[in-house]
């Protein structure tokens, strides 16, 4: 489904080169829930920026369900993040000024559906995540875990091929952050739905089915996760 | 899609009330200056244009300014019998008031009718209801036959038939010293589409003879002018030919309106000018041209210095809410959509801006128009001067350029918006930050600024008033637009000993300009631009009003002065005297002078110029008496009573291209007359330029004895004095009035304040739109600021610490915009003065800098920056320092 091939990216902070990933080569199937692991720096949320169309690669090649990403125009790019794929950022990345159902609305929206029809879908979703009756209430009337469902329910709004998670418990407690790992390891789809997970906990990656290190921008290893999967 | 943009953009000014309020006042009163320019521009327009061409009825206009047109031109042209033309149908429109109506100022018009006409069952195209048989009493009788008869409109005749007490009372016009007994026949009501409407709702309608020598009564004015009648026709023709305003030609369907012009033109001669209504327009643009122009660059200003705090502050919304943009971007939001959402925000505030500056620009322009209500009113026929309510047109202008300036200036921020890269957003990793951006902003400036020099340079080529007035607004957009770049100079420059001599406070604001010249440079452009229009306008007026009230001083040098109606009219020839007041003034004991003037206003080279005519020598006399000082403008006076000669203002000389020895001609009522100019003098009347003309040489050259004031020197000038009283009587007698010199130079003085006070509304406007940029830019510095006051507060500083360094980066702010507004002022003061106003009006100023003024300027632009400042200060002291730190 998403394939990276001898992928590199380097940027410029100021004068100096960055050089976030290395030649990285990594395919991704539809049901599996990959974890990517690194420490800071380590070039795993440029991998996955990478996987999701945010970002095109310096060389090498990203694809997504066979399209090759750097051969697409902006605006064809946008269009498969809005329909295909979904994201979960670690600060939660909503829109202060908008009620969960109308964040959650926002990529049917941008894709012109009437807002009486996407705020009945964008409820419908919200209700997946368990947050029905909070539907109404503005961000700031959240707390955290309640925010990262909001966002998981706006990546699952438009049933994507895949869902990509950047640091998602990231700025959560432990309890909250096993539902909402609980909530994302039911995501994937054999043959259709895949999840990434960009983290730095070992424990958040034991809810994948599969865990790729990364190491200065340079795949270290990639494996299936070994023994049982934490429960909630 | 609508409802995504309404979600995303209407849901984040609501958030942002208080920016979005500052950004629709911003816009708002740039509409307003806008509304209020073009209403009373169209108001002086129409007003002008009703007295230059009332009573619009022909295709062709044949005329020859207040001079008029000789009677004979008219039976020349029948004679003719020109191809194409239906009907010439001459004028008279002048304006007379109504003494038994509380003086009610009324419009006399003239046009050609039979005895038959005034009567009920003869033609009858005005639809005069006949309100009396007008054989019903000998006085009537005697009225008929001296054509005494008038139809008047409706008002007159309601007011008339309350105010008089039986019912042969006449009404009673005056003209100046002169007056009228008439006999209403009828009444007309004037509909909004009748040619009468344009006159106001007070028109008396006479025989046109009649008219004629009522208002140009001739050299036996009181005895012809009472006698009338049909028997005194042929005598008056023979010692003064009749003339009439104006002479309308009406073409057949169909006609070449080209060919009846040069026929008309052969048949007519040097007699007077044949025009078309869109050359005769241009009459009315030369007289209100000026003013237009003022308070048109007065509004571009205004909206030129909104669209900047707009752009700003929309630049700053888009890097407030990049992350925002981010987060769109990562779920699917196009380019384009990020783009077309910063445009409808921006089109909201347009839009909300133009519907409040609409009517806030009606209600300021009545304002500034009742400041001047007399005056103005005294220029026009109808003295009725009405704003009125915004036009359509107006209100479609209005919108398009509230619109217009938000989206306009939301244009290069929202393009910034869609060119951010989705995971530097998300990840809030700073932007590239653009070197072509740079490259283009500077390249920018420079060709505005280079452009609007070279339209400056060349405005000679180009078409009138482009390149001088054009090219100073371009430079200005251009300087405008590069005062980030030099804000960051300026600062750069100044930083190192800031950071020596400013207390901690102070020194963190400072590092703050540095760091951030786009966002307050533009504040302090705008700042700056407000304190150059206001630093600008003081200084011409400086300039202007030093020279001018030390020659006002030196001309109005006479103990009294007689005149009919008000001082506002007295300057013009709306309410002429008969001359005979002179000699009777002069008869009383006590009296050293009496010098009569007569103002008139001819065409000549295209234009609408001042004709003073003066008993020189007494004036001279009587002045000289008073202040020895300026004797070479005295004795060029005593000058004038050479045969033909005239002495031209300096103005006239600069503007026609004129100098001692070149001869002038003028329309007579027989014939072109010509004038030889004796030398310049300096005067600041008319913006035309003025002709000086010996009184008595004048009267016999145009056969017009009448004055319009007279200028009395007394012996004893103290109030009580025996001859100050006898003069009192003889006007009172005569309905006239009199004033002595401290009342008529401080009516002038007042008259001149008042005009730069017009001037200033205008400009504070620009002034307060820049102050509300000061307060969007310091409320949007404390949110960027927001990290390191609450690390402030975090270390230890105190509310009031924070308070000062909001406060100190405000002064800051105010001190770089004053100094930049100074700087742009003075060359700006030299370019009014020395290339437009010298252009314009011929006046030469020597340039005076309005150092006082100019610490006042600089006082209150301080004074605003500290409170514009006071609302973020209270902002930033409210910031939680845990969410200060943790925010990005």
């Amino acid at each position: 489904m998403i394939e990276l091939i001898d992928t590199t990216k380097t940027y410029y902070q100021g004068r100096r080169v960055v050089s976030a990933v290395r030649g990285v080569s990594l395919a991704v199937q539809g049901g599996e829930f990959v974890a990517i692991m690194g420490p800071s720096g380590s070039g795993k949320s440029t991998l996955m920026h990478l996987m999701g169309a945010l970002d095109t690669p310096t060389s090498g090649r990203a694809v997504f369900q066979g399209q090759d990403l750097q051969s697409l125009s902006d605006t064809a790019r946008s269009l498969l993040r809005r329909n295909r794929i979904g994201f979960v950022f670690q600060a939660f990345n909503l829109l202060p000024t908008l009620t969960a159902a109308e964040n959650v609305a926002l990529p049917l929206l941008l894709g012109g559906a009437p807002r009486r029809e996407t705020l009945s879908r964008a409820r419908a979703s919200l209700e997946r995540v368990g947050l029905g009756e909070r539907a109404d209430h503005f961000p700031e009337e959240m707390s955290g875990g309640e925010m990262q469902r909001v966002a998981v329910a706006r990546a699952l709004v438009t049933s994507p091929d895949a869902v990509l998670c950047d640091e998602p418990t990231g700025n959560l407690d432990s309890v909250t952050s096993r539902e909402i790992l609980t909530l994302l390891a039911g995501l994937p789809e054999p043959g259709r739905r895949a999840v990434v997970m960009v983290t730095h906990d070992a424990n958040a990656a034991q809810y994948g089915t599969r865990i790729v290190r990364i190491r200065d921008g340079l795949v270290e290893s990639d494996g299936p996760v070994v023994g049982p999967r934490p429960t909630a | 899609m609508i409802a995504l943009y309404r979600l995303l953009s209407l849901r984040y000014l609501w958030h942002r009330w208080d920016r979005a309020a500052l950004i629709v006042a911003s816009i708002a009163l740039g509409v307003a200056t806008l509304v209020s320019s073009r209403v009373l521009n169209q108001c002086l327009e129409r007003a002008a244009d009703q007295s230059l061409t009332p009573v619009r009825v022909g295709d062709l206009f044949v005329g020859n300014g207040e001079f008029g047109v000789a009677r004979s031109v008219v039976d020349d042209l029948r004679a003719a019998s020109i191809p194409g033309v239906a009907a010439f149908q001459p004028l008279v429109v002048e304006r007379v008031t109504l003494p038994g109506l509380g003086n009610r100022v009324c419009v006399l018009l003239g046009v050609e009718l039979t005895p038959n006409s005034l009567q009920a069952g003869g033609p009858n195209p005005l639809g005069v209801r006949f309100t009396r048989t007008l054989a019903d009493s000998p006085a009537a009788a005697l009225m008929v036959i001296s054509r005494r008869v008038v139809i008047v409109s409706k008002s007159v005749h309601d007011g008339w038939a309350a105010a008089r007490k039986s019912p042969t009372e006449p009404l009673t016009l005056k003209f100046g010293s002169q007056r009228l007994d008439c006999l209403p026949a009828g009444y007309f009501e004037l509909g909004e589409k009748s040619p009468l409407a344009t006159l106001g709702d007070a028109v008396v309608g006479m025989e046109l003879a009649s008219a004629a020598r009522f208002a140009r009564p001739g050299p036996t004015p009181g005895t012809m002018a009472a006698a009338g009648g049909v028997a005194a026709d042929a005598l008056w023709e023979a010692v003064v030919p009749l003339r009439v305003n104006r002479v309308d030609v009406v073409l057949q369907t169909g006609a070449d309106r080209d060919a009846v012009q040069a026929a008309v033109r052969a048949v007519v001669g040097s007699r007077a000018e044949v025009r078309t209504p869109e050359a005769h327009a241009q009459s009315t643009q030369e007289i209100v041209g000026g003013i237009q122009i003022a308070f048109t660059l007065c509004s571009a200003a205004a909206m030129v210095v909104g669209l900047f705090l707009v752009y700003n502050a929309l630049a700053v919304t888009v890097a407030e809410r990049r992350h925002d943009i981010g987060i769109l971007r990562s779920i699917g939001a196009t380019r384009r959509q990020v783009v077309v959402l910063f445009g409808v925000m921006a089109f909201a505030l347009g839009l909300l801006g133009a519907a409040l500056g609409v009517p806030a620009g009606a209600l300021l322009a009545r304002l500034i128009l009742g400041q001047f209500r007399e005056e103005l009113g005294a220029l026009f026929l109808n003295p009725d001067l009405n704003p009125g309510i915004p036009s359509l047109s107006t209100v479609f202008y209005a919108a398009l350029a509230g619109v217009g300036t938000a989206v306009s200036a939301a244009v290069i921020p929202a393009i910034q918006a869609a060119t951010q890269d989705p995971a530097d957003a998300v990840r809030r990793v700073p932007g590239a930050g653009g070197g072509w951006w740079a490259l283009a902003h500077k390249a920018a400036c420079l060709a505005l600024v280079s452009g609007g020099v070279g339209m400056v340079l060349a405005r000679h080529e180009l078409p009138h008033r482009v390149g001088a007035f054009g090219g100073m607004m371009t430079a200005l957009v251009g300087l405008l637009l590069a005062a980030p770049i030099l804000v960051g100079l300026m600062v750069r420059l100044v930083h190192p000993v800031l950071r020596r001599v400013l207390p901690i406070e102070a020194r963190l604001a400072a590092d703050n300009l540095l760091r951030a010249p786009g966002r307050t440079g533009v504040v302090i452009g705008a700042l700056g631009a407000g304190v150059a229009v206001i630093f600008q306008t003081a200084g011409v007026g400086l300039s202007n009003e030093v020279p001018v009230v030390q020659w006002l001083d030196e001309v109005i040098q006479a103990d009294r002065f007689l005149f009919g109606g008000s001082l506002a009219e007295a300057t013009s020839s709306q309410t002429p005297l008969d001359p005979q007041l002179l000699a009777d003034a002069r008869r009383i004991p006590g009296v050293e002078g009496v010098v009569g003037l007569r103002y008139v206003r001819p065409e000549y080279n295209g234009t609408l110029v001042f004709l003073v005519a003066i008993d020189g020598t007494a004036y001279a006399e009587g002045n000289a008496r008073r202040a020895p000082g300026n004797r070479e403008g005295l004795d060029k006076l005593r000058t004038l009573t050479r045969p033909n000669a005239i002495l031209v203002s300096d103005n006239f000389a600069r503007l026609h291209d004129k100098k001692p020895g070149d001869t002038v001609t003028l329309p007579g009522p027989r014939g072109p007359v010509e004038l030889r100019i004796l030398d310049t003098l300096r005067d600041y009347s008319w913006s035309r330029g003025t002709i000086f003309i010996d009184r008595t040489v004048y009267a016999a050259l145009f056969q017009d004895p009448l004055v319009d004031i007279a200028h009395v020197y007394l012996a004893d000038p103290s109030p009580d004095s025996a001859a100050g009283k006898a003069l009192g009587e003889l006007v009172d007698r005569r309905g006239l009035i009199v004033q002595d010199r401290v009342t008529v130079r401080k009516f002038l003085a007042d008259l001149i304040d008042r005009v730069y006070v017009l001037a200033f509304v205008q400009q504070i406007v620009v002034g307060i739109v820049a102050s509300l940029g000061v307060v969007t830019a310091l409320l949007i510095s404390v949110l960027q600021r927001k990290r390191e006051l609450g690390l402030l507060l975090a270390v230890g500083a105190t509310p009031g610490q924070v308070i000062r360094s909001v406060l100190a980066e405000a002064l800051l702010m105010g001190v770089f915009g004053t100094v930049l507004g100074i700087l742009i002022g003075l060359p700006m003061e030299w370019y009014v003065l020395r290339v437009v106003l010298l252009e314009e009006s011929g006046f030469l100023f020597e340039m005076l800098v309005p150092w006082r003024q100019g610490l006042a300027i600089a006082a209150g632009a301080l004074a605003v920056a500290a409170l514009a400042g006071l609302l973020p200060a209270y902002r930033a002291v409210r910031t939680r320092i845990t969410d200060a730190i943790a925010y990005e």
